[in-house]
């Protein structure tokens, strides 16, 4: 019996491993579309109760990967449609500051690939870090994000030139 | 073309591991949640079937149970759910889990009610199936990390002393010729699910005196034990088994040796094990009392200088062996003055707040009996008792703790917190700040105070007015005076390292840099790393782990130096930095100054 098929008949350890799988391609993900570190944390939280009491849901055992990292997409728009309630239709931008914009900027993190992901559009995050973390397909991307497959190339197709040069940049 | 340039990137991003530490403890939390402590040590690839517990417990019925939990706030069944998980933290939480996210902390709280049900029948029924030996237990395979002691192993064949900690995670001995020995038992190791024997006995190293008995104990968890050695002259060394901030990965290397006296506790004839609760959770803060000849008990502070705290003068009657009791003397110097009236009116002023704050879990500080305090919806009431009148002095606020140095209160606030009104009675620190681990350097400079623990934490806090001597508005940070951070570990130029690691350092200076009197914190980590740490930039820009510079390219750095430079480069005259002690192959040492390029 796979992990999934475990998981499903109430194996809280069996859902463990599959999360301890599946744990950097979510972070990964949910940083690619959240910028505060809270809301990442928040986002994934959500996801893990909302998968944890919904896994007899899944029907294909073998999408766990996309299924999960699928709620928690849908769960970081949450996030962002929350904040963007609160802060009243403004761009979050717009509410920081300088002096913490220089921060921002000056600060490097830990993860090179992090920095670099954070050079490249806003737009292309996301799907940089669904295609290249989480290797789903254009197809699979194109239905998570609910948009064009076309969309989806044509914005891959820009991320892959941009972190082509910035990683070669980095000492290849 | 894409291929190759997919492949590429493919490979970069899978060299690519790093997690937030803040993310970490989200999956951490969430596993501490779901799975019972039997369950974390057994192999996660080959899970046991429960069988019969299995349809039971965690059926799909019961997911829908979850489910309707979730979503029913209201309920009378999540409510009493909500006390059942909250008895099972009870047990299990240390004091640095104090720091949850709130909402997901009430969420997790309905989820843990029935994973608490569950959880009990999973254990009853782990204990069944090994005590039936059905043949799947045999496939169970424990996944276990690669640990060291670096200490050599002690064989005590004249145990004098033997002690154990009352939840039987480790044993310490006591030899005629005064070794000292740990054995780390079954229970501990499983705990933290390691690789190590159990029948081994580690020496105790660094020990400054004779040791004439043994305590052992537990401090802020019941998973964090700790030897307490009283010393031949009455006074305490100790022995920390695990860092509460340890990661435990593997390569693990514990080491077993005498952290050095605990300042300011003499006379000590003996310990004991406490614990209290802390006021925002179910969760408990263990302690270790002292005890002295004459039954005074002070909890151990390992950090800080210790006080008995005693009001009075004490006399020690030698030819008894014993205090005469002080408290005795100034009562009837007191009675002499006619003092005994005034105690009465301030009696009867304590009646008064009591009978209007009698809802409220009053506490007082014994430093300052003209005020008290009560905690309501995470924020710090403080009332004068003399005109029974009330203000919050702060919000956010997870919880207190008595017993400081000078009979302060910590006040331990969330992430998220507002100090309306400062008090000299408390001090502030943030949730997670590591701060019990013993000072190794405490520098109080520029209205800053920075600590230098001994687990590599530096720690800052600015004095009441600091920010305004380091020419810093309150408008212009959302780093407050007086709370307790971290300076977090270099975020640039670090390969593996995280960026909510504490500074892993092991040398700290905070002066000037270059011409400018750039006021820094430079630290020298374990790796041989320097930071550079510009502290009024960091806090204007509330951001502790900003590195102004870093050097890694300077071999053999002994430690730091303020010394005066050569002139400026424009010409403008001399002026002290801060200097890098170089030591040399021959011996000899050099020092290297220390600039900013801009």
């Amino acid at each position: 019996m796979d992990l999934v098929e475990e998981a499903k008949n109430g194996s809280a350890q069996a859902f463990n491993t599959l999360i301890e799988e599946n744990k950097l391609k979510m972070y990964k993900t949910a940083k690619a579309i959240l910028k505060n570190e809270d809301d990442v944390c928040d986002a994934i939280q959500d996801a893990l109760m909302s998968a944890y009491t919904n896994i007899t849901k899944l029907k294909e055992n073998q999408y766990f990967s996309t299924w999960i990292v699928r709620i928690l997409v849908n769960k970081c728009y949450d996030i962002i449609k929350k904040n963007n309630k609160v802060l009243n239709n403004y761009d979050i931008d717009d509410y920081i500051d300088d002096s913490n914009l220089k921060s921002y900027d000056n600060y490097k993190s830990d993860s090179i690939i992090e920095d670099t992901i954070n050079k490249i559009d806003k737009d292309l995050k996301e799907i940089t870090v669904l295609y290249y973390y989480n290797e789903f397909s254009v197809k699979e991307i194109a239905e998570m994000l609910d948009i064009p497959e076309g969309t989806v190339k044509s914005r891959l197709s820009r991320a892959r030139e941009k972190l082509y040069i910035l990683l070669s940049e980095e000492g290849g | 073309m894409d291929m190759n340039r997919d492949n590429f990137i493919k490979n970069k991003f899978k060299e690519d591991k790093y997690i937030s530490k803040q993310a970490n403890d989200v999956f951490k939390k969430f596993e501490d949640s779901i799975l019972t402590p039997i369950e974390k040590h057994v192999s996660s690839g080959k899970v046991i079937q429960f069988n019969k517990f299995n349809s039971d417990i965690n059926s799909n019925t019961n997911r829908d149970e979850l489910n309707n939990l979730s979503n029913n706030n209201n309920n009378e069944q999540s409510n009493k759910a909500i006390n059942i998980s909250q008895n099972i933290n009870n047990t299990d939480n240390s004091k640095s889990n104090y720091n949850f996210d709130s909402l997901f902390y009430k969420r997790m709280n309905r989820i843990l009610s029935v994973a608490a049900v569950s959880l009990c029948a999973i254990v009853v029924g782990t204990g069944t199936m090994l005590y039936n030996r059905k043949p799947q237990t045999e496939n169970i395979n424990i996944i276990t990390k690669s640990i060291s002691v670096r200490n050599e192993e002690l064989r005590l064949s004249n145990e004098q002393i033997v002690k154990e900690n009352e939840n039987n995670l480790i044993k310490a001995m006591l030899t005629g010729d005064n070794e000292v020995a740990i054995q780390l038992k079954q229970d501990f190791i499983s705990l933290y699910n390691l690789n190590l024997p159990v029948e081994k006995q580690y020496k105790v190293n660094n020990i400054n005196k004779n040791v004439k008995d043994l305590f052992v104990g537990n401090i802020i968890s019941d998973k964090l034990p700790y030897v307490m050695l009283l010393m031949e002259d009455d006074t305490i060394e100790y022995v920390k088994i695990i860092d509460e901030n340890a990661n435990i990965k593997e390569k693990y290397e514990f080491n077993f040796y005498s952290q050095g006296r605990v300042l300011g506790l003499y006379d000590v004839v003996g310990f004991e094990q406490q614990k209290r609760q802390f006021s925002y959770s179910n969760d408990y803060y263990y302690y270790i009392n002292a005890v002295r000849i004459d039954g005074k008990r002070k909890e151990i502070e390992l950090e800080n200088y210790n006080n008995w705290e005693d009001n009075e003068t004490k006399i020690f009657d030698k030819l008894n062996q014993k205090y005469i009791d002080a408290y005795e003397l100034n009562k009837s110097k007191t009675d002499d003055q006619g003092n005994e009236d005034n105690s009465r009116n301030n009696r009867e002023g304590k009646e008064e707040y009591k009978e209007k704050y009698k809802d409220k879990k009053l506490f007082t500080l014994p430093k300052d009996s003209s005020c008290a305090y009560y905690i309501e919806n995470e924020s710090l009431y403080k009332i004068d008792i003399a005109t029974n009148t009330e203000k919050c002095m702060v919000m956010g606020v997870v919880g207190y703790e008595l017993n400081n140095i000078d009979g302060k209160m910590t006040v331990i606030l969330y992430k998220d917190f507002s100090i309306i009104e400062y008090d000299s009675n408390c001090l502030y620190k943030q949730a997670n700040v590591g701060s019990y681990t013993s000072s190794v350097a405490i520098i109080q400079k520029y209205g800053v105070k920075l600590e230098l623990k001994q687990d590599g934490t530096i720690v800052m806090m600015i004095n009441p007015g600091g920010l305004e001597q380091l020419g810093i508005s309150k408008d212009e940070t959302t780093i407050r005076e007086n709370v307790m951070y971290n300076i977090y570990g270099a975020g640039e130029g670090v390969s593996e390292g995280k960026r909510f690691t504490n500074a892993d350092a092991k040398k700290v200076i905070f002066e000037n840099v270059g011409s400018s009197n750039t006021i820094s914190i430079v630290y020298l980590k374990k790796d041989g790393t320097v930071v550079c740490m510009d502290i009024v930039e960091a806090i204007k820009t509330s951001n502790l782990y900003l590195t102004k510079k870093i050097i890694k390219d300077i071999d053999n750095i002994e430690g730091f130096t303020y010394d005066v430079s050569s002139k400026a480069k424009d010409g403008s005259g001399e002026y002290r930095t801060i200097w890098i002690i170089q030591k040399q192959s021959d011996g000899s040492k050099k020092n290297i100054e220390l600039f900013y390029d801009d």
